[in-house]
């Protein structure tokens, strides 16, 4: 059994939309819904009501990793395997949400993010169309894939789970964005008129990150603290830019 | 008042449409702040303070990602204000085109708002699952269907009119600010550039650990000789 290309095409289009009625309660619930309902009207036959009752509920997953439980329910609603589906979608969807969190949100978006802010600091319009183009060969790319994926493995679903290349592909993620975050810090500091800026720039930012700041939960302290340095008088001008 | 007015709607549309991006549809990053403040700028005609003003955004808020139930700060709200000060600033003759850093501080307070309305959304769709069930229960399944993009809809809605709102909250403020205070861009502008080094620090921080001092050293040993080597 395959999947025409019409129906893979609308499934991904439709789970662009996954998050569209996002709540608290049911989370992607009314977005998944959405997504198979067409399908559940055409392919089940028999209970076309209580199909779609079943799967109008709690849902939540990473929303690109989300085709490939909407491929796995698709099929084996078609087989006939309700509690099959309703199973792999309960069991899977956690796992798949941290595995995309770590790679797109953790991983591939920084990246991409830090690759495309070094551009920009020299030409601002690639380094965004650089950051637009890149994710969203992933995002398109990876919603089409694991669909086919869910479809094909519905039975074993588990399999992809383990898959080594997910691991890789973060591993590899992480392994660039180290040398591209001191790549962009050394371009940034440097690109000041006056060497002296440059080093209280430069010194600010290593004491910073080498005495641990980890996180921005409190950016009250960050807003203060610029608004401190601001009132201090820095007296730099936004002229250290290239393309001004 | 048209160089107040039209930005300001302009902005509010352009960031109920962008605002989409975030949760509900596709998430192609044109939320982001690297992206969005551009295009803005661009159709305001100050794209280059607004690449500054999207660049320093996006380092300040990289760090805060959307897990689970989390709903984190985000910065399309004070990055699009931030361009709209600017551009109704520098039209008005109040600020100069130095302002950009100015407007960056003062707009950020509004990612509270931001969130504010996120979550007010998210709390008024807890219902739609029932009344979808209730369609569904009826056999009226394109009804069920179409509950989803009401929400939607909603989403732009609110998005549109709380950034005309915030907009003109903070843009009246900077412009009172501006004409009582002449000095005060001056004061800001490297409070502006701050931010950029307080964003990359942060974001370094939890991830340069042992052997990872190596890679960090050497991209940071290429990045300032790329830089010494553009100036010279």
């Amino acid at each position: 059994m395959k999947l025409s290309f019409k129906d893979r095409a609308g499934f991904v289009l439709k789970s662009l939309f996954l998050q569209g009625s996002w709540s608290f309660r049911h989370m992607q619930g009314l977005g998944f819904f959405y997504s198979i309902s067409g399908w559940l009207e055409r392919n089940v036959e028999d209970g076309t009501r209580s199909a779609l009752r079943r799967h109008l509920g709690f849902f939540n997953t990473h929303p690109f990793m989300a085709p490939y439980l909407i491929g796995v329910v698709a099929r084996l609603e078609k087989e006939g395997d309700p509690l099959g589906s309703i199973s792999a979608k309960d069991n899977l969807m956690s796992p798949l949400a941290a595995l995309g969190d770590s790679l797109f949100w953790g991983s591939l978006r920084p990246m991409f993010i830090i690759i495309g802010l070094g551009i920009s600091l020299h030409t601002p319009w690639l380094g965004i169309a650089y950051i637009l183009v890149s994710f969203n060969l992933f995002n398109i790319w990876t919603r089409w894939t694991l669909l086919g994926k869910g479809f094909d493995n519905a039975r074993n679903p588990l399999d992809f789970i383990t898959d080594r290349n997910f691991r890789g592909a973060i591993q590899g993620a992480q392994l660039i964005i180290i040398p591209a975050l001191g790549f962009l810090l050394g371009l940034a500091a440097f690109r000041f008129e006056s060497p002296g800026v440059s080093i209280v720039i430069f010194g600010l930012s290593l004491l910073l990150f080498s005495r641990g700041w980890g996180t921005f939960r409190t950016f009250s302290v960050v807003f203060v603290a610029v608004v401190i340095l601001g009132w201090m008088g820095f007296g730099l001008e936004v002229t250290w830019l290239p393309w001004k | 008042m048209s160089e107040f007015l039209v930005p300001l709607v302009i902005t509010a549309i352009f960031g109920g449409v962008v605002s989409l991006d975030r949760t509900c549809f596709g998430q192609f990053m044109v939320s982001r702040p690297i992206v969005a403040a551009p295009l803005l700028g661009l159709f305001l005609g100050y794209p280059n303070e607004a690449v500054f003003i999207g660049l320093v955004y996006e380092l300040l808020f990289l760090r805060s990602l959307p897990v689970g139930a989390h709903v984190p700060y985000h910065p399309l709200y004070p990055s699009l204000i931030a361009v709209l000060i600017t551009v109704v600033t520098a039209r008005s003759g109040l600020g100069t085109l130095q302002s950009a850093s100015a407007a960056i501080i003062l707009s950020l307070p509004s990612s509270v708002v931001d969130r504010v309305v996120d979550l007010s959304w998210r709390r008024s769709n807890e219902r739609l699952v029932t009344r979808a069930t209730a369609y569904v229960r009826l056999e009226k399944f394109r009804a069920a269907r179409a509950i989803h993009f009401v929400s939607l809809g909603r989403y732009f809605l609110m998005n549109t009119v709380s950034l005309f709102l915030a907009g003109i909250f903070l843009v009246t403020i900077c412009s009172y600010l501006f004409s009582a205070y002449p000095r005060i861009s001056l004061l800001f502008a490297g409070a502006g550039v701050v931010p950029l080094f307080v964003g990359l620090a942060g974001l370094t921080s939890g991830k340069v650990r042992g052997k990872a001092w190596l890679g960090f050293t050497f991209g940071l040993a290429a990045g300032v000789l790329v830089s010494l080597g553009i100036r010279l």
